[in-house]
């Protein structure tokens, strides 16, 4: 089934010779062998079908016992509702407040998730906003495959999207975000995120991250140009106050490149933003 | 996603069948980034470390990620005895075994 890939621990038995005098017993006789030969292993024997409790206790209360483990030793649902990122961004002119959010429901192999992501400036005007909804599925130990649908929430024109993406650790604990999505014009765009946690001490962490937008065509309505249509790098230095409650500070930088930024100075905006930020990652 | 050999214990009912007296090496390769410490109940074994004479002695070995042990036990406890990951909810999650003592029967070599 698909637990390939997900071996995680291995247990290989073989017989071996007794290593010392307290240790020998019927089943090998030294006296014949030579000295350090092995003697030979025997074949492992029949899986035995009784039960050793059933001799002493009530077999029926020893199966019902029997079934509660094998039932407790399984694959349990759990959740976690993340805030990887809530954060103010004092600017020159508005000041603005952003999140990344993520929570998921369901065992080890799958899941459902919701994404959220966006940012605003207290005047009012929702910039930009997203959910996504998936479904999530393991392909391997350090990695799910995510599909679902993402719905944009803005002033102006507003998109749905279908979503596939790959979500998972990369060597080195670099966590990947990564995903298509096709929206309901026929509009293709990609996003990669990445972001590390490097332990300073066990409460004091730097993340360092990086996004990056791409979009396959010019969607002027929209101020995204093709190519790769803005990039965003972040440093936020947290302490772990307890692991479920870190509060930070750090520094974020926005650039939009090619036709995006193009739209943003024909709009009279600033193709590239830099804010000092400060906030708190939380979960439960 | 937590299991032995791949399988939680709720997917393999299959036990580790020894036969009593039987010494046998167990080799623990752990293949996750995570330390296990697999533990054995109604027995102590030996870790295998080179000193022959003098190997510790133990019920619980700690197996690093990336890492392999081996250990030899002789089988010396007739009954049902658990084999397990001894972080509670990697456990539960189904790093579990049984490991059957059972007489030699007739038919056994």
């Amino acid at each position: 089934m698909a637990r390939a890939g997900i071996l995680l621990m291995t247990v290989l038995v073989a017989a071996v010779p007794a290593m010392a005098q307290e240790h020998q017993h019927a089943a090998m006789d030294h006296s014949q062998m030579e000295h350090g030969a092995l003697p030979p292993s025997e074949p492992p024997s029949e899986p035995p079908s009784d039960w050793a409790a059933d001799a002493v206790y009530d077999p029926a209360a020893m199966a019902a016992a029997r079934h509660r483990l094998f039932a407790g030793t399984s694959d349990h649902p759990a959740h976690l509702v993340l805030f990887e990122q809530l954060e103010w961004r004092p600017g020159a002119g508005s000041d603005g407040f952003s999140w990344d959010a993520k929570a998921w429901y369901g065992g080890d192999l799958d899941r459902i998730a919701i994404r959220s992501e966006g940012e605003t400036d207290l005047d009012g005007a929702t910039e930009q906003a997203e959910a996504q909804l998936l479904w999530s599925h393991a392909i391997s130990p350090y990695f799910n495959l995510e599909t679902g649908v993402r719905q944009d929430f803005q002033s102006g024109p507003s998109r749905s999207h279908a979503a596939l993406g790959i979500a998972g650790t990369l060597p080195y604990w670099v966590e990947l975000e990564s995903a298509l999505f096709l929206s309901h014009k026929g509009e293709a765009t990609a996003r990669l995120q990445l972001h590390h946690d490097m332990r300073l001490t066990q409460s004091l962490i730097l993340q360092p991250g990086a996004e990056m937008n791409l979009s396959a065509q010019d969607m002027p309505a929209l101020g995204i140009g093709s190519g790769i249509s803005d990039i965003e790098l972040g440093l936020r230095l947290r302490y772990a106050v307890r692991p479920r409650f870190a509060p930070y500070l750090g520094v974020n930088w926005q650039r939009k490149l090619g036709g995006s930024a193009r739209h943003a100075r024909r709009a009279g905006e600033h193709a590239s933003a830099a804010h000092l930020v400060a906030g708190v990652r939380f979960w439960f | 996603m937590w299991s032995i050999d791949g399988e939680r214990m709720s997917e393999r009912t299959e036990p580790l069948a020894f036969r009593h007296g039987e010494r046998v090496r167990i080799n623990l390769i752990n293949l996750t980034m995570m330390p296990h410490p697999i533990h054995i109940h109604g027995h102590f074994f030996e870790l295998v470390n080179g000193h022959t004479a003098a190997q510790p002695r133990k019920h619980t070995v700690n197996v690093l990620p990336g890492g392999k042990i081996a250990i030899d036990m002789t089988a010396d406890a007739l009954g049902d005895w658990a084999m397990h990951c001894h972080m509670m909810f990697h456990m539960e999650l189904g790093m579990f075994r049984i490991i059957k003592v059972r007489h030699r029967q007739t038919g056994d070599m």
